[in-house]
This record gives C-alpha cells, structure tokens and sequence, in this order.
C-alpha cells in the first residue's frame, strides 16, 4: 500500500502514540478517581493515598512514556 | 551534479537524486532509485553500478544505504542533510595528505571499512565527517554520546553542594545559636530532609528509614535540582539524558540488590522470588514466579526508572523547544509580513511561558517518584517484609506520634 517505509512510519507512529496516550489517559483517570472517592471518605488517610496514587499513576504514565521515548530513540528513520 | 567514469546523461538525474535523496534520509527512495539505475545500467552494457564494488543490489540493509559511487569520481557533492557543503575533492586539494573517502548514505563518508552514523541533530562539519571518514573502524558508540550531560550532572551537584554548605554554615559558626535561632536557609534545609526521613521512615520502618536517609535523600535532591536545571534558559537537565538516569537507576539497583543479598541472605531472597511457596500449590507455581520476579528485578524495574525519568525530561526539553521555535517563527513571519528584516533571527515571542509552572511541577513529581520508587523497591526486598505483594507498601509505618514531629521543621542537628 505504501510506496515508501517512511510514509508508513509517519503514519504509524502518531497513531501508536496517540493510542498509548489514550491507554495512559483512561488508566490514569481511574486511578485517580478511586483515589478521590478514597480521600472524600477517609481525609485522614489522604497522605497513604496520595503517596499510592502518584505511584501508580507513574506506572501508569511511564506506558505511555515508553511509546514516546520510542520515538526520540528511533526517529531518525522518520526523518 | 556527479559526471561518471563512463557518462551517459540519462543516468545523471537518477544517480544525483539518489545522492540527494539519500542526503534527505529517504532510504526506501534511495533503493528504488539505485536498482533502477543498476537495471538501466544494465540494459544499457554499462555495468557501472555493478562494476563499484560487486555489490549494487544489496539495497535496504536496517534503514541504511550504502551507495557506491562510480570509481574515478570527479565532483561528488557532500550533503549534510538538506544543505550542501562543496565537494569533496575541492576539499582534499586544500588539505594536501588527506585521503579521498567514499561516500556514503546521508552525508557521512566512509573509508570502504565500514559505514558512519552521526548522531541525529548533531550535523558534523565537513573536517569532521571526513575525518571520520578516515578512520579504520565504525566509530564506538561512546564517541556518539553528548557530553554536556555530564558537565551539567557535574555542575547540578556543585549547586546542591552549595546550597547546603551555605544552608549549614550557621552551624558552623554557633552550634548552640543555630538550634535556638535557625536562619531561614536552615529551617528550609532541615524540613526538607526531615521531609525526606519523615517519607522513608514511614515506608522503610524507623531503623531502617534512618540507615537509607542518606542515599534516598541523596538521590532526590540531585534529580530535584538536575530537572529544575532545565528551567533555568541556557541550562540542560542532565535528566534527559538516558545514560545520566540509567546510572541512577543503577545506583538504587545495585542498593537494592546489596540490601537483598545482605539483609535478606540469598536463600530468603531466592524464596522471596519464588513468591514465598507455603503450600504444595505455591511451590508448583513458583518457577513461574521466578522467572517473573527475576524478570521484574533485573530488567523491568531498573529499565523502568531510567525510561521514566527520561521520558519525562526530554519530553519536556522537547516541549519547550517546540514552542521556542514557534515563538522565532512567529515574529519571522511578522516581520516578513511588515517587510523589515528578519527579527526572527534576534527575539522570539516567550510562548514557553506557561510552561514553566508545567515544568516545575513535572520536575519535582519526576524526582518525588524516582525516590518514591526506589524506596518502595528497598522496602520490597528487606526482611521484616513477609507478606510479599504491593497491597502493603505502607503498612511499616511504626506508630504515628513520629509522623508529626518530623513534619514540621525540627531545630535539631539532622543525624547523619
């Protein structure tokens, strides 16, 4: 279909990234919500809970880190 | 233009293009282009591209191109990306002993040993690529490596040295007066590293917070004052750099190894891979959960916090300079539009603005979860952790009466 590696590539690549982004979005957004409906019913806990959301929310991130770091590492072949 | 050993013009355009084109990076262009050429060279009698070197047909090797230009080669142009940088034997003319290399795809040149690859963005000078070109083997990759990164890790550290020798220096001159009077700059100090013991002695336990202190606060004021670095124009984050933090990242490995094997003892520690089998079930399971665990260890953690923050930097450092430029462009096309000169070449409009309260808040969660992890990753492998999992990450902290006593600035001396 595509006459030329690259033009694949660029058409692949935002895509892959714009779904690792989507992934990251809807993981990181109910983790958070959990994570408040946590703290609205126990604000004692609030330091427990932050500490384990940020944690996974970097779990969470670092996924969609990966697409993008794979970009920086390889995007010499889309230029 | 590059006239060959036996010239035909029609095979000028597709041998220039292919050099151009190879200058620009279109491989699968390049290809195409060089095999039509063989093929026309071919049916023509002229076996020039096959004559150079036997190997004219070898085409897309991973991405790279080699293109073998015809032997007697009067005028062959250098293109370093899209520009072009004279020719290569006007070039050994002025600089008598060098040798002629040969030219390869995207603008670097070879010596028929092996082929060059410059880093992206990092144009070589015309003196460089050849005399790269000269060499008898590829470049080492460490030779590809910037290292500015290690200058600014270098000066990052010279900052927070100083900081805290300035921030000390109170106690340095009156002990006494310095715990009844603390100056501000050592009120900020010690909340930050009673901040910081407060944190590790809630997940680690208070011994073992007190024994780790020094390395976790170590490792997130330096990350902290690295990635606020970047904010600072004219300044890099060392951070973004994949060899800076894959060397932290190999620090807080091999912490945690040493205090797995030591703490834990190797017969402990293989159990713990194991998943702590206590049952018949358990054991059944636990070569799966070792090759997990070891997987997870050795590989995924470390590889995950050197990419994180990586990630993370450079993703910013790239931010920014997307909207520099766009501020550059902006006011170019505006004085273009005008009529005046280019002002583009001197101001840009700061778009980069509101991206600094971005950066610093991406800066100082970045250090928060490196430390955060590391510490998480200590607390996984020392022995009082029996129930293995990451439902109790928390659960170590030993009585909440030392929780608030550290959150606020203690005017103390900080145990070492």
């Amino acid at each position: 279909m595509f006459q030329n590696v690259q033009t694949a590539i660029g058409f692949a690549y935002p895509i892959g990234l714009g779904l690792a982004a989507l992934g990251a979005a809807i993981g990181i957004g109910n983790a958070v919500r959990g994570a408040m409906e946590a703290m609205g019913r126990q604000p004692e806990a609030i330091p427990k809970i932050q500490v384990a959301m940020i944690i996974g929310a970097a779990f969470i991130e670092a996924l969609a880190i990966y697409a993008l770091i794979s970009i920086f590492l390889t995007g010499n072949i889309t230029k | 233009m590059q006239p060959e050993h036996n010239a035909q013009p029609a095979e000028h355009h597709p041998t220039t293009d292919a050099l151009i084109d190879s200058a620009h990076g279109a491989k699968a262009a390049v290809a195409e282009e060089v095999g039509h050429h063989a093929s026309d060279a071919a049916k023509g009698g002229e076996h020039t591209a096959e004559q150079s070197g036997g190997h004219g047909g070898h085409g897309l090797v991973l991405g790279r191109h080699v293109t073998h230009p015809p032997e007697p080669p009067h005028l062959i142009q250098i293109w370093y990306g899209k520009e072009q940088h004279g020719l290569i034997d006007q070039y050994v003319q002025q600089h008598p002993g060098t040798e002629r290399p040969e030219v390869v795809e995207n603008w670097l040149v070879s010596d028929g040993h092996g082929e060059f690859k410059a880093v992206e963005g990092q144009t070589p000078t015309l003196a460089q690529a050849l005399h790269y070109g000269r060499l008898e083997k590829p470049l080492p990759i460490v030779n590809y490596l910037p290292w500015e990164n290690h200058v600014y890790l270098g000066l990052s550290m010279i900052i927070l040295v100083g900081i805290f020798y300035a921030a000390t220096g109170s106690f340095r001159r009156d002990r006494r007066l310095a715990m009844r009077q603390p100056t501000r700059g050592q009120v900020f100090i010690e909340s930050l590293v009673g901040g910081i013991a407060d944190f590790a002695k809630g997940v680690l336990g208070e011994e073992n917070g007190r024994k780790y202190l020094p390395f976790l606060g170590t490792l997130f004021c330096l990350i902290l004052v690295s990635n606020f670095m970047g904010l600072i124009p004219g300044l890099k984050p060392p951070t973004a750099s994949l060899i800076i933090t894959g060397s932290l990242a190999l620090c807080t490995f091999i912490v945690v190894q040493a205090t797995a094997w030591i703490r834990l003892g190797p017969i402990n520690y293989i159990h713990h891979l194991m998943g702590q089998p206590k049952d018949l079930m358990g054991w059944l399971l636990a070569p799966l959960f070792l090759i997990l665990e070891l997987i997870s260890d050795f590989v995924s953690k470390p590889l995950s916090l050197a990419l994180r923050l990586f990630g993370n930097m450079l993703g910013k450092e790239i931010l920014f300079g997307a909207f520099m430029g766009m501020g550059i462009a902006l006011v170019s096309a505006v004085s273009h539009l005008l009529g005046t000169p280019d002002f583009g070449a001197y101001i840009g409009v700061p778009l980069t603005i509101p991206f600094y309260a971005l950066g610093l808040l991406l800066s100082a969660i970045q250090a928060l979860v490196f430390s955060l992890l590391s510490t998480i990753y200590i607390m996984l492998v020392l022995p009082h952790d029996h129930e293995h999992g990451h439902d109790d990450h928390h659960g170590h902290a030993h009585g909440d009466d030392h929780h608030h006593g550290h959150a606020a600035p203690v005017h103390e001396p900080v145990p070492h």
